[in-house]
Parts: structure tokens; sequence; C-alpha cells
């Protein structure tokens, strides 16, 4: 789902509220390896119009699958580690 | 006039309190893929069996193991400080009091937890943990309570911040934690990132996958995972906050609290101050109990109790908590702690007793209160905290206005020296509130229409 490319908003600059200290746009656009941030829309929409940057880069329903909250913590914790373990490390 | 009241060792609480075993109407269990419920087998490549235990206790009170409690002698019992130079601005006839969670070490409540955590581990028979970090505060808490107790300690730190924020990794090098950049060449999830992605600047989720791994894939099986918040073993480690704040009220005369105000993000912060003062309203005690929320993600205050997917393909377990629906997408706010799609079943069915009377704050209203009370109490307080502020000069307001000489309680989580950009951008005019429309959230809560509601199993006494 990768889709990068430069943007001339990569080196605005916002806090993390998860990571808890500023980060570049590009991290947000690109930082998982496999598709943006969840919550690029939600930090960024105050600086520019990051819902149509998306669009232009994304269908409604990858937009979608990006975006979704995350899943309870338990349930990642025991996903995870069942993949870990299939897997073998 | 006592402004800051404090508890000898002797005086510490000896037992935590468990929630579970009082709340009036039952908890719904965490749903698998198939529908049934997730059991302590599910948790056991993760966690030491006596987390576990915890995890699904229903016992009332469990015993604080004196081991735990001579680690915690190094900064609790914690004081509980009386604002008075607040209640003094506002002419409010209310007592103030706060819990001052950032006296320990690592200058956090997350000690709380980190400690009982790593010498659960250590009595499982674990030599090694685990966990992931972003600014690196949880890394911190962690390997301070590995230092103490004498286990290893190996944080997953994700890159931008180990790069750019090297102090908590010295934090955490000082009490002997290993701390590397996520993603790594440790791990199979790590290679894999680094693979595709060699210059990746790492996410927490790569870090968490990485922590997980680490801790599953030992084959000596003596490392496990740690996690700081959420779950219910957490929140029980942090009912010393309020079990120890009930004893120093009484120590200064106060026979009865009135309000008690916390943030709610993860649920330790509120829960560990809040949940014993639940059980005194359980038992019949006229305590208003807020947790607070921003505007922006009305988690509590305005979303229906239901189960919820945590993702919009549907094929995670079904969870009961109060929700927007798996297709909210949260706006942006500055304090980062709270913004969560889903509350803590705990606390979700305390709402739904009505126990629990959540209240929402516009992050501006936030950041005023906040910086009331630096002019006033002199601490500049964490975004997180300043949404318990907010309400706490609320309440304050009516007790002026009623001429009635409420206490209330609140718990401080922690300073905001940490957080001073987001103070420089509310001063400078850049911050905007963000309250969910209405018909955001009407859309929003169109995409959990079809599935299975959670009973709304209450008992209707609150």
């Amino acid at each position: 789902m990768v889709k990068k490319g430069s943007s001339k908003y990569d080196d605005l600059t916002t806090r993390c509220p998860m990571l808890g200290h500023p980060v570049p746009f590009h991290y947000c656009r690109d930082s998982v390896g496999e598709m943006p941030c969840r919550k690029i829309l939600d930090c960024w929409h105050e600086r520019f119009d990051v819902h149509s940057y998306m669009k232009e880069l994304y269908s409604d329903e990858e937009i979608e699958q990006i975006v979704a909250p995350p899943k309870s913590k338990l349930m990642q914790i025991i996903e995870l580690a069942r993949k870990a373990r299939e897997t073998g490390g | 006039m006592a402004v800051k009241i404090l508890l000898n060792e002797d005086e510490i609480p000896r037992q935590w309190y468990n929630l579970a075993a009082d709340l009036p109407s039952p908890m719904q269990p965490p749903l698998g893929p198939d529908g049934n419920p997730v059991g302590p087998d599910d948790l056991a490549p993760v966690f030491p069996m006596n987390l576990i235990e915890q995890e699904v206790s229903q016992e009332r009170w469990i015993d604080i193991p004196e081991g735990i409690l001579e680690i915690l002698y190094r900064w609790r019992p914690s004081p509980l400080r009386r604002a008075v130079f607040l209640e003094k601005a506002l002419g409010t006839p209310a007592r103030i009091y706060y819990k001052d969670e950032g006296v320990s070490p690592p200058g956090s409540h997350k000690p709380n937890t980190a400690v009982a955590q790593a010498w659960y581990n250590k009595q499982f028979g674990i030599e090694r943990i685990t966990t992931e970090t972003g600014a690196g505060q949880w890394g911190s808490a962690l390997s301070f309570a590995c230092a103490i107790l004498g286990l290893k300690c190996k944080v997953y730190m994700v890159r931008i911040s180990f790069d750019q924020k090297p102090f908590r990794k010295l934090m955490m090098n000082v009490w002997g934690g290993e701390c590397i950049a996520s993603p790594s060449m440790n791990t199979q999830a790590g290679r894999d990132i680094l693979a595709k992605h060699p210059d990746t600047p790492g996410s927490l989720g790569i870090a968490i996958s990485e922590a997980i791994e680490d801790a599953v894939t030992d084959p000596t099986g003596k490392t496990r995972y740690s996690l700081g918040s959420v779950l219910n073993h957490v929140m029980l480690h942090q009912t010393i906050i309020g079990l120890e704040a009930k004893k120093q009220l009484a120590k200064v005369g106060e026979k009865k609290v009135d309000v008690v105000i916390g943030c709610a993000g993860g649920g330790s912060n509120f829960a560990g101050l809040s949940f014993p003062f639940v059980c005194d309203k359980i038992n019949g005690a006229e305590i208003e109990i807020i947790p607070v929320e921003p505007t922006s993600c009305p988690t509590l205050t305005r979303a229906p109790f239901a189960y919820d997917h945590g993702d919009v393909a549907k094929m995670t377990p079904l969870l009961p908590m109060h929700t927007l629906g798996h297709e909210f997408v949260s706006p942006p706010i500055h304090a980062g702690g709270l913004r969560y799609h889903g509350m803590a079943p705990l606390v979700s069915q305390a709402v739904v007793e009505g126990l629990l009377v959540p209240r929402a704050m516009d992050q501006l209203h936030c950041y005023q209160s906040a910086l009331f009370w630096a002019k006033t109490e002199g601490y500049i307080p964490a975004p997180e905290t300043s949404h318990a502020i907010a309400a706490v000069i609320e309440e304050a307001k009516k007790a002026k206005e009623e001429g009635k000489e409420k206490v209330i309680l609140f718990n401080w989580s922690g300073h905001g020296l940490m957080d001073l950009s987001g103070y420089e951008s509310f001063m400078e005019g850049k911050l905007v509130d963000y309250p969910l429309p209405e018909e955001d959230l009407r859309a929003s809560l169109r995409s959990i229409a079809d599935l299975p509601k959670a009973p709304m199993v209450k008992t209707g006494k609150w």
C-alpha cells in the first residue's frame, strides 16, 4: 500500500500525540512501512488539506483502512504473540 | 493550614482494591473472533501467570507483597496537596486536594505498576522483561523497576524517538535498561521491516511487535512482556493512589469527599485515584466521580455501549466498550494520552451503572485552566492533567455559586515541562477546538448499527 514520494508538506512538523514529541509530515506519511499513520488526518487537517492529499494517493477504501482505530491492547498482544510464535521469530 | 498531607511508611495501604469484585453488574468478557471468551491460556506466553491471575481476578482485596512495598517506600506514600492558592484565587468555599504522583524516581505514576509487574515476574522465575516505548516514559519506569529488582530490561524505542529524545534513553541506560532503536535486527518483525524499508523511522506498532516477539520466542522461557496501561492488573496496582488519598484526607479531618476527578485516557491514572471511591459509592456514599475526556473524542460522554470491532475489516475480537464506531476518526488534540477509540472495560461498565459521570472539556478551556493553575499553584501541568484541572475549576466555581464547602479531589498525573510546545501553540493562538459535530457522530455510529449489542446490564441504582 505504500505510495511514497516526496510532498511539499514533508518538512512541516507537528507534535505526535502517540510518541510525545514533534515529527515531520513525512514521518506520518510513510513511517509504518506499509501505510501512513492512522492519525494522519487527525493531526494534519488544520495545517493543510490533508484529505485531498490522501485522496490523490489512496482510494476511499484504503483511507478507511488507514484511519481505522486501533484494536484493543489485549487483542493486539494476543494476536502479535500468536503471529510471533507461528513465524518462530 | 496544611498544604502537604503526608503519611509515614507504616501507614501505607497493604492491599490493592479490585473494582471487578464489586461492580453490581458483571463485566462482559472480551470475545475472540470465534465468539468465545478469551482465556488465561491466550495470555500465558506473554505475561507470568501470577499477573494473569490478577488480570482475571474477582477478589476484592489483593495483598501487596512486602517486597513491593519495600521498593515503593522510596517515594510512597506520595504527598496529598491542598490547592489553597487556587482556592483563594477562585474565592471558592471548596477545599481542593490533589495527589502528587510526580515524586517517583522516573517522575510519574507509572512506577506503581512497573515495580509490581517486575516483582511478580521475578517471583515467577522470569529473568528478563521486554517492552516498547515512544518518548520513553514507560520505558524509563520499567528500567527503574528492573534495576531495583535485578532483572534485565529491554526496551524497544521507536527509532525517531530514539534519535530525537536521547535523555529518556539515557535514563534507561543509567538504570541498566537496554534501549535499542526499533525496528532492529533483533527480531523477525524488525528484520522484515528493515529489509523493505531500511531507512524507516519506526512506529509504536513495530516496537510492540518486536517486544512481544522477543518475549515469546525466547527459548529459555525466562522472558516476558510488560505493558504500562489499559489492562486490569495495571489499574489494580494504581489503586494505591486512591487508597492513600483516603487515609490522608482522614488525617486532616475530611470525613467526606464530594467530587473525585481524573483525566480518562488509558485508564490507569483515573482508575488509580477513583476506584477506591467508587467502592464507597457502591456502598452508599454520595460522591460525584468524573472522568474527563476531550470534547473532540467523546468516548464516554456521547457514545453508546456496544460490542465494537477494533478494525474496519472486522476480523479482530469483539470487546464490550464505549465506542464511537470503528470508522471514527478523532480530530487533533494535544492531550495525546486521551486519544483512544474505546475506554477500558472496567470504566465503561462503571459508566453504564451510573457510578461515573463523564464530562468532556475542550482543549482551549483546558489550556486556559492550566495557565490559571500555573499562575496560582505554580506547577505547569501536562496537557492530560489540564483536563482534570479544568473540571476542578468548574466544580470549585459551582461550589461558590451554591455556597457549599465541597471537598474536591483529583489526580496530578504529571508536569508539562516536556510539553511546552503545546503551551506555545496555545499562547500564540494556533490552537482551535474540535467538538465532534452531531452529523459526524451519527455517521460514525451507523458503522456499528448491525453489530451485536452488548447487553446493558445494570442495576439501575445509580
